[in-house]
């Protein structure tokens, strides 16, 4: 019998003998051992229950739905507690919640079940089996009008999707149009599936019956909004254009205000600003107060040069937020109060007050709850407003600290470690990244691990950024790739080379397709007088980055890279000819490998041909300034 | 190109390190490079990079811009790059992060803690190029000429097709006075890449030093062609500049150095060829003949090298003070050009006055030996008056009158003469009568007087002199000429940058 079994049983016992104090703290410290665990929450609760202090109970079980969500057992818990108080209406919900709980836990069982079915056709039993769970729940009944099988069908779609598994949502979703043909919803969720499955195309082809079908203006948003993202290889401006056309064509599809910010999205992707720009300030002038206007129109004007009329917009959004902070500290005060007055009432005054007024106070908590995380989201949101007007980093920081402060495991928290870290401000990088994994209670996110080792290693703390590095290891992921690589780094800048080898070797054997891999590798072997080494890499590159191009345009572009690479191993190795071959090959392949057409110059110049090194020399300088043009 | 798969900031600051270094367009990649360390701040090569345009802008500029604000730039880039490098703590350094020190250093002018740093860069790593060229610059800045020869053999063997190295070897091994292996390594060189700026510049300083060489040995044959080499040399660099096909362009202070070089080259060539000794072979073999072409031309040539050289150039004093002597020469000279106008005038004259000179010899000799001043001869009346012939019997008297008549026609140098022969011919039948013989004097002859003989030939030698060793002692005044020599230093070899990816662009810290 382990420790916490052994706990358990003696807070069971403790019960048993109506010790409920020492139940009680029993049940604390296995919780603050184990946040996760239910029956230490389940007793911790009871042995207030069983004492009648319901509310303190009601408490417990609610920080122990906090802790385990959809959990049946709190729920109920929880819907006991409020019968017990005289809060029927209440509990009333929760049995509610309880049966939507046990719906959706069976709707996982069904996933799981049909994910091990070899016969995907069974699906339609499946549902059918969740017929039979829904009419014995109390779940809202279908929408008016909508046959209910339909109306199952696309929420189990919506599950399916909620839970990542596109192929049997779209299953869901072709028994919910089978039954409801028009069912706008259906094929709107079925575009979502096919999004997630990459296949933007037939995704698209579903968008477009969905807004056929009458949708919602919500809905309409919805779709328009994923199709103006879409990224398609060879069609992105299609998408943006059939966007903007539809608007046009039918301006009612949804609300003038979103109408004019899809419009004014979807012109900044096709880099068309000025007409971003006249669709934003029509959005601004419907509704001055919308926030979310001004960042997009900032970024617009910044785009067509007009920085000042970027930074009115961004001080305009910034005015609302900190507007907003404001408020919100205001709303926030003002309910810390609140809780203190109740809580100093005191237990005698307490034992009279009503049962409501103890509802009040917790309704207050939650409030309070939200509101600073609302108010975290409004201080990460100006701060990132100061920063994209360029202001001081350290009035930055002094509205993120108080973010990180409020909610530091939460995503805002990364990205201020993320924007730290992409303006290679180390130490505050580090310290975000530690106080989020620190915070974050489920299991570490693997890409923090590997940029607190990245952002330590730029520190010079070698030791620690790989013990970083090594922990990302531990977990399996794509971040390996990125652990191994930085590992490789981290060795070559030390001249441990076997080691950085290794690490390099096992980030190529686990991507092969990336060129950061690849050129780290080369280089390495390349600097380190294994040409025969380097060269063989380059073959399997050949045969592995260059074959997985996205598209086949970017295959002679992918070959022109390891061409170049080539290029470069034979001039370590003194051989100019053959390297001045291999950056013929990738000029040929890519005529605007301007690296590739950099070193030929410097090979021409080096075998004493300064006329034609004059020329290359010419047409690099002209190639470079074309790439600073388009990167700028 | 797949930009994703590079910092951006690399296309601007490897367009900056092509516009310097290429273009010579100072500005422009002052441009690019700041833009590119904008974003990368911390980017060594980036800051190495601005310091190498700085000191590319300094050394292209003409002496008298103002430098200031590029010479503050390039030292302020320096201690940043320096500043970088040692935000690492030093036990974690490795020898990239020695040599980038040294090489901030050696921009700084810290030429003894830059060796220090290069050579902890090549303990770390002694095969490192970039480490034991760089100790060769610092070498030579210190002038530790052996120290330096070491790093850049040891440079060579690491990478055999670098030109530039070989070039420094060579400029170190010139300073060594190892001038057989110098030339060596030069013509290595000239093999590969004949318009190798570095080697050309070489090349000319090393033939005018072994040019001095030999005039100071008095081998004045090799002297000449060693000067001739020099100048075509330094002449090929100053026009090749106008076209692309050089390894680079040179700085002001190069062209002026080449200009004085030039100069010196120019008038040592004339002081070599006119030597003592040398005439008779340069007539015999007369390609470039100075005896028979102007000297003025090549001391005009040689003027107007030395006027090209600018003010604040480091060697416009030795010129200003090279074109002073040759104008005192040209004025010196032009004295005796006053009596000779031309050289082939006073050839002329020499030809002449040597005819003259002859024909008085001629005419004295002549005089004084074969042309008597009298004779002596028969006067046939007076035999005839004193009837001695008539005296005689008819046969005597026919045979006698022919050898009389005989006689009478000669003329005799002396009166012994004519009697010895009267004696012989006629004396037994007819003897002589003292009156009978007749003295003539030579009146009609041409002959010289000893003192107009001695005028004459005193004269003529006069003007041979003058006609044939005039020119000559003006060109011994060329060699008298003495010549400042030329202060040269060579343009930093500022190789062109190659973009192997991984040592110049670094791990990026880039998330994916």
């Amino acid at each position: 019998m382990d420790t916490v079994t052994a706990l358990l049983a003696q807070g069971a016992q403790f019960i048993v003998d109506k010790n409920y104090a020492e139940a009680r703290r029993l049940y604390s410290e296995l919780i603050a051992q184990d946040p996760k665990n239910q029956n230490a929450w389940l007793g911790w609760g009871n042995a207030y229950f069983l004492e009648e202090k319901y509310e303190e109970a009601k408490k417990i079980f609610e920080d122990a739905n906090l802790e385990l969500p959809d959990n049946q057992l709190i729920l109920a818990s929880i819907g006991g507690c409020l019968r017990q108080l005289g809060r029927d209406e209440e509990a009333e919900v929760f049995k509610r919640n309880i049966e939507e709980a046990i719906f959706k836990t069976s709707v996982d069982e069904l996933i799981k079940a049909i994910e091990l079915s070899v016969d995907r056709a069974k699906v339609a039993d499946y549902i059918t089996e969740l017929e039979k769970i829904y009419a014995q729940s109390s779940i809202p009944p279908a929408i008016e009008g909508i046959n209910s099988v339909a109306w199952l069908a696309n929420y189990m779609g919506r599950l399916c999707l909620e839970r990542k598994k596109p192929d049997l949502a779209i299953v869901s979703f072709v028994k919910a149009i089978e039954k409801e043909p028009d069912y706008a919803e259906a094929y709107a969720g079925w575009g979502h599936a096919l999004y997630i499955k990459v296949q933007d195309a037939e995704a698209f082809e579903k968008y477009k019956i969905s807004l056929s079908k009458n949708p919602s203006p919500k809905l309409a948003y919805e779709i328009l909004q994923k199709i103006g993202g879409m990224q398609g290889k060879t069609e992105q401006e299609h998408y943006q254009q059939y966007v903007i056309d539809t608007l046009q064509a039918k301006p009612d599809l949804v609300l003038p205000l979103n109408r004019d910010l899809l419009i004014g999205d979807n012109q900044a992707r096709l880099k068309q600003y000025e007409k971003a720009i006249e669709a934003y300030e029509n959005a601004k002038r419907i509704k001055p107060d919308q926030q979310s206007i001004y960042v997009p129109l900032a970024k617009a004007y910044h785009e067509v040069k007009k920085y000042d009329k970027e930074r009115e917009n961004l001080r305009t959004s910034l005015h609302y937020t900190t507007q907003q902070i404001i408020t919100t500290q205001q709303q926030t005060t003002d309910l810390e109060e609140r809780i203190k007055q109740a809580d100093d009432t005191g237990p005698t005054i307490k034992e009279s007050v009503d049962k409501s007024s103890e509802a009040n106070v917790s309704q207050l908590t939650d409030d309070l709850t939200k509101r600073k995380q609302e108010l975290a989201d409004l201080e990460y949101k100006a701060g990132q407003l100061l920063l994209d007007l360029n202001e001081d980093v350290t009035d930055v920081w002094n509205y993120w600290q108080k973010t990180i402060d409020a909610a530091p495991a939460s995503e805002n928290t990364r990205k201020i470690a993320d924007a730290m870290y992409d303006r290679h401000i180390w130490e505050k990088a580090v310290t975000t990244y530690k106080v989020y994994l620190k915070n974050n209670k489920s299991a570490p996110d693997p890409y923090s691990l590997v940029y607190v080792g990245i952002a330590l290693s730029c520190q010079y703390q070698y030791e620690q950024s790989e013990n970083y590095l090594k922990k990302a290891l531990a977990v399996l992921g794509n971040h390996q790739v990125l652990a191994h690589i930085w590992l490789g780094h981290l060795n070559t800048d030390k001249r441990m080379f076997p080691k950085a080898e290794d690490h390099y070797r096992a980030a190529f054997r686990l991507d092969s397709t990336s060129y950061q891999v690849i050129e780290a590798l080369v280089s390495l072997l390349s600097g380190q007088k294994k040409t025969k080494d380097a060269l063989e890499v380059c073959e399997k590159a050949m045969d592995k980055y260059v074959k997985t191009a996205p598209v086949a345009d970017k295959e002679e572009e992918r070959m022109a890279e390891v061409f170049y690479l080539k290029g470069n191993v034979y001039l370590d190795s003194g051989e100019l000819e053959e390297a001045k071959e291999c950056y013929r090959m990738a000029i040929n392949k890519d005529g605007k490998h301007v690296l590739a057409r950099h070193n030929m110059s410097f090979i021409l110049e080096k075998q004493g041909r300064y006329g034609e090194a004059r020329d290359e020399w010419g047409r690099v300088a002209q190639s470079y300034n074309e790439h600073t043009l388009n990167l700028t | 190109m797949i930009y994703s798969n590079y910092l951006p900031s690399i296309f601007r600051a490897y367009l900056g390190s092509v516009l310097f270094s290429v273009e010579y367009d100072f500005i422009l990649s002052e441009t690019h490079l700041k833009a590119a360390f904008r974003q990368e701040d911390k980017n060594l090569t980036f800051i190495l990079l601005l310091c190498q345009l700085y000191q590319k802008k300094l050394e292209y500029s003409e002496a008298q811009t103002n430098l200031i604000s590029t010479e503050s730039a390039l030292s302020t880039y320096a201690q940043l790059g320096i500043n970088v490098v040692k935000e690492k703590p030093e036990p974690l350094w490795n020898d990239v992060d020695y040599r980038f020190l040294a090489e901030f250093q050696l921009m700084m002018a810290r030429y003894d803690d830059a060796v220090a740093s290069f050579n902890k860069a090549l303990i770390l790593n002694p095969d490192f190029f970039d480490a034991r060229v760089g100790l060769g610059i610092a070498k030579q800045k210190l002038a530790n000429w052996s120290e330096a020869h070491v790093a850049f053999k040891h440079a060579i063997r690491l990478d055999p097709n670098d030109l530039n190295a070989r070039c420094s070897l060579a400029e170190v091994l010139i300073n060594l006075e190892r001038f057989a292996d110098a030339e060596q390594e030069l013509k290595r060189v000239k093999q590969i890449a004949p318009n190798h700026v570095d080697m050309l510049i070489w090349m000319g300083k090393l033939f005018t030093w072994l040019g001095d060489e030999a005039y100071k040995k008095e081998e004045y044959d090799h002297a000449c062609q060693r000067f001739s080499h020099a100048i075509s040399s330094f002449e090929k660099i100053s026009t090749g500049q106008k076209n692309s096909d050089y390894s680079r362009r040179i700085t002001p202070d190069e062209r002026d150095t080449i200009n004085y070089f030039i100069g010196y080259c120019r008038v040592k060539l004339c002081q070599t060829q006119v030597k003592p000794g040398a005439i008779l072979q340069r007539l015999v073999k007369g390609p470039k003949n100075l005896l028979m072409s102007s000297i003025e031309e090549e001391v005009d040539n040689a003027k107007n090298n030395f006027s090209q050289i600018k003010e604040y150039s480091r060697n416009y004093f030795e010129a200003q003070q090279s074109i002073r002597r040759l104008d005192k020469f040209l004025k010196e000279r032009n004295q005796f050009t006053n009596i000779q106008p031309s050289r082939v005038a006073g050839y002329t004259v020499a030809t002449i006055t040597l005819a003259v000179f002859l024909f008085a010899q001629y005419l004295f000799v002549m005089g004084t030996m074969f042309w008597p001043k009298s004779y002596y001869t028969i006067k046939p009346n007076q035999v005839l008056i004193d009837g001695a012939l008539l005296k005689l019997d008819s046969a005597h008297k026919n045979s006698l009158t022919d050898n009389v008549a005989n006689l009478v026609k000669i003329q005799y140098p002396s009166r012994d003469s004519l009697i010895r022969e009267w004696q012989q011919k006629v004396e037994p039948k007819l003897p002589i009568n003292s009156d009978w013989i007749e003295r003539i004097d030579q009146n009609q002859q041409i002959t010289l007087s000893e003192g107009t003989y001695m005028s004459i030939t005193f004269i003529s030698i006069f003007f041979i002199i003058a006609g044939l060793i005039l020119p000559e002692l003006t060109k011994l005044k060329v060699g008298s000429i003495e010549l400042e020599k030329a202060k040269l230093e060579t343009a930093t070899s500022t190789p062109s940058l190659s973009v192997s990816a991984g040592p110049t662009t670094g791990p990026t810290a880039l998330r994916s």
